[in-house]
């Protein structure tokens, strides 16, 4: 215990921490900008009727136009904050909350890179990333010191292995590994890429690819953290981030983990390039690092286990989460599964027995109908949305039930929900949803 | 550790290429998705929207000749001309992107909007009104016109003759489809048409992105405002509302319908000009996905659904219109509805995952 305490408590670089906030603070700038300059706001969080809670936060879902927009300031400017070091716990703390609560607007746009920069912000809120190279200690708001305990570097460097091993593991499975699926349905469509289109069909690619991206993910920390091959991984990571950002639509994900990538370098690469971005008075430094408390490493403790632990929650339910999603989301399983489906609403006046069916396009974008369609949670909580909207038409007490079938990695549409049941009868909970119909194929 | 990253990278390799011996492989590789692009613009686009182009012409100076001499012959020549139209319309609809794009929205939304508001179109006669400067789009396109030459045909000669205005308000009608169509069709033939075919990616925003949602976007118009509305099927509904057909007016619904139909199914197989009895060989869909994994199963499915529909289509009486058999509550029609409605599992959900096209409009991020 005390041997683990003096680790946490050496001294190491506060230039690493500096740059991490300025780096993390100019990605959310960047993909904040990136966000209004495309329309987005208006898009996914304006246009639709209806948005997507998150299980237990129904009531933060997108609030209206001024608070989004609001919402979206105080995002903008507390990014630039951190990335200045202005009022940097303040700033942080708004920072992570701001990106946090947008992410809870709408479960449709649920992305695990999103869930994956909100971690990163609350690190950050936890770390003391501003005691260099911030205005924060060049006004001599806090004290300069140009050490920090080395916790502050692992805690960073632990969820960044958390995201990577995580994802490798849940790609060790059968129809990954030995079916090279879905990247054999994905790669060929990327057949008209400049110079390797040809490749990308080739069913060997596919393979190649799905085995080099277990491997990737499973072992690039271990080569990260050894120095002999520290920089060989990083060009790897540029490589493999990079086609992956070209090939599939997955926003600024390949720029967040290039960066962080970078976390793993020396800190005196970090203290360098601080520099040549950071000009400011030298002040006095206070060189002592502050120890760990009890209850910081009661709450680091919890924390890290909190990350081991809940991306296994799926193990707790029957069947296969591939199918259900059933503790899919936070789980790290990114880009895993190639699936879509066809999710047809009935409702039936309880009194008249009068059927009619759903156009989902009349409340719903084309992206929420698309994400709803083959994950049971938003299917439930759009029904009992529908059940809501059609008793106000004046349909009593509509029974809501779907026939919904869902494609797979390829494979023919099978049934997700049983269609007898009322869907506005049933509560959302953590329980096992005994309504989603078994898959008829088995992953291993 | 640098030999042993090197030689990780290595056995990755061998593992890779020893691993590819799976049984249900594709049955071809490489398909050639600009060659299917070139076909399309060329052999299906645009000699269409040259039919669309020749139809309204046909009715626009068929419209001038009555406007001459209104007489009952010129009327059912009118009449003819715009049933030759509507059912060329059903051919084109399905292309509603690029340069059906407008800045006043899109060609389907400003000549094609069914069901028309009688109430808007006379209104708008009665304020001598031919602008179009509203967003009123259910008073003008051929659903309007059908409107004004079909509606209370027994009485069409007397009623022109008392309100002139009422073929002022068609012909600015007929040359607001002439001129649509023509701006459509010049930029097929010229910038788009290059755009179009070079343009072979398949992420959102590619052509065949484009022409793929345009095809599902009008199988669901054929299911949800075709078919699901008028007969009433939807949620809310009391009861059938068969005005809301398409082609109510002139009773040539269940043509157009059939029209429309064709149309998406032979764009799937890629007939040439959307014509079964063409002498080149088709391209489209149906050999996209026969070089895709998985694909040929899905072909087989595909087909079968494709065979069901027409059962039902058959099954329908010949001598009836659409909104007759909503008011006799037929049940063929009913089978015809229920057949459409499974076939969208083929065509929007696993036809998208085995193309890897994204059924977005626009673009946003995964992971």
């Amino acid at each position: 215990m005390k041997r683990i305490l003096s680790i946490l408590n050496t001294p190491a670089s506060a230039y690493t921490l500096a740059y991490f906030r300025i780096g993390l603070g100019i990605l959310i700038l960047f993909s904040t900008l990136r966000f209004l300059f495309l329309g987005w706001i208006d898009m996914q969080y304006l246009q639709p009727s209806f948005h997507f809670p998150y299980f237990g936060l129904e009531h933060f879902t997108a609030p209206s136009q001024p608070f989004v927009q609001l919402i979206f300031g105080i995002l903008c400017i507390s990014s630039i904050g951190v990335i200045l070091g202005y009022h940097f716990r303040l700033m942080s703390i708004a920072m992570f909350l701001s990106f946090t609560y947008i992410e809870l607007w709408d479960v449709s746009f649920y992305l695990n890179h999103y869930y994956a920069v909100s971690l990163f912000c609350l690190i950050l809120c936890a770390i003391p990333s501003h005691a260099v190279a911030s205005l924060d200690a060049s006004s001599g708001r806090v004290k300069k010191s140009t050490i920090v305990p080395y916790w502050t570097h692992l805690l960073i460097l632990f969820q960044i292995a958390v995201i990577y091993v995580y994802a490798g593991i849940a790609k060790i499975n059968s129809e990954w590994l030995l079916s090279a699926m879905p990247l054999r349905l994905w790669l060929p469509a990327q057949s008209s890429f400049p110079i390797i289109g040809d490749f990308l069909e080739l069913e060997a690619t596919a393979y190649l690819f799905s085995w080099f991206g277990m491997l990737y993910d499973m072992f690039i920390i271990a080569f990260l953290i050894n120095k002999n091959t520290r920089y060989y991984a990083f060009a790897t990571a540029i490589v493999f981030h990079g086609f992956t950002g070209l090939f599939f639509q997955i926003g600024v994900f390949p720029l967040v983990m290039i960066f962080m990538a970078t976390m793993f370098f020396d800190s005196s690469l970090h203290a360098r390039i601080v520099h040549s971005l950071f000009r400011l008075p030298d002040q006095q430094s206070d060189n002592t690092v502050q120890p760990l408390s009890s209850y910081g490493f009661l709450a680091i403790g919890l924390y890290v286990a909190f990350q081991l632990l809940f991306p296994l929650r799926y193990m707790a339910y029957p069947g296969d989460y591939q199918w259900t999603e059933q503790g899919y989301r936070f789980g790290w399983r990114v880009m895993l599964t190639e699936k879509s489906g066809i999710a047809q609403f009935f409702i039936t006046d309880r009194k008249t027995g009068k059927k009619g069916y759903v156009n989902n396009a009349e409340w719903l974008s084309i992206h929420q109908e698309k994400q709803m369609s083959y994950q049971p949670d938003m299917i439930l909580a759009f029904a009992h949305y529908l059940h809501d909207q059609y008793q106000q038409k004046g349909i009593n007490d509509p029974i809501v039930t779907v026939d919904c079938w869902v494609t797979m990695n390829g494979r023919p549409s099978s049934r997700l929900i049983d269609p007898k049941v009322d869907l506005s009868r049933i509560e959302d909970g953590l329980a096992h949803k005994s309504w989603i119909a078994p898959y008829p194929g088995a992953i291993q | 550790m640098k030999h042993i990253y090197t030689l990780t990278t290595l056995l990755l390799a061998i593992i890779s290429f020893s691993s590819c011996n799976d049984p249900s492989g594709p049955i071809t590789q490489g398909f050639d998705r600009k060659a299917m692009l070139e076909f399309t613009a060329k052999q299906t686009i645009i000699p269409l929207f040259g039919d669309m182009q020749q139809s309204a012409k046909s009715f626009d100076s068929t419209l001038q000749v009555f406007i001459q001499e209104q007489n009952e012959q010129n009327a059912q020549e009118l009449r003819n001309q715009w049933r030759s139209m509507a059912k060329a319309w059903q051919y084109v609809v399905i292309f509603d992107f690029g340069p059906s794009k407008m800045s006043d929205g899109s060609l389907f939304e400003n000549i094609g909007t069914f069901p028309t508001s009688s109430l808007k179109i006379e209104s708008y006669i009665n304020a001598k009104d031919s602008s179009f400067r509203n967003f009123d789009r259910d008073s003008r396109g051929i659903y309007a016109l059908e409107y004004l030459i079909f509606k209370d045909s027994t009485n069409f000669l007397r009623s022109t003759a008392e309100q002139p205005f009422k073929l002022a308000y068609a012909k600015a009608i007929s040359r607001n489809i002439v001129s649509r169509v023509d701006s459509v069709l010049s930029q097929w033939q010229n910038s788009y048409g290059t755009i179009f075919i070079n343009n072979d990616g398949s992420q959102a925003g590619s052509s065949i992105s484009d022409l793929y949602n345009a095809f599902v976007f009008h199988y669901e118009v054929l299911k949800n405002y075709n078919l699901g509305l008028p007969m009433g099927k939807r949620a809310g509904q009391i009861k059938e509302e068969p005005t809301k057909v398409e082609g109510y007016y002139s009773g040539y619904s269940i043509q157009l319908l059939k029209s429309k139909y064709e149309a998406i199914k032979y764009l799937w197989y890629g007939y040439a000009r959307l014509s079964l009895t063409s002498s080149l060989s088709p391209l489209g869909f149906k050999d996209y996905l026969q070089s895709v994994e998985l694909g040929p199963r899905l072909i087989q499915d595909t087909e079968l659904q494709w065979q069901a529909i027409e059962l039902a289509l058959a099954n329908l009486n010949p001598n009836q219109s659409l909104q007759n058999m909503i008011n006799a509550q037929s049940s063929a029609l009913d089978q015809l509805f229920l057949e459409i409605t499974k076939h969208t599992r083929f065509l929007k959900s696993e036809m998208s995952s085995l193309l890897g096209i994204s059924i977005t409009f626009s673009s946003s991020d995964g992971d």
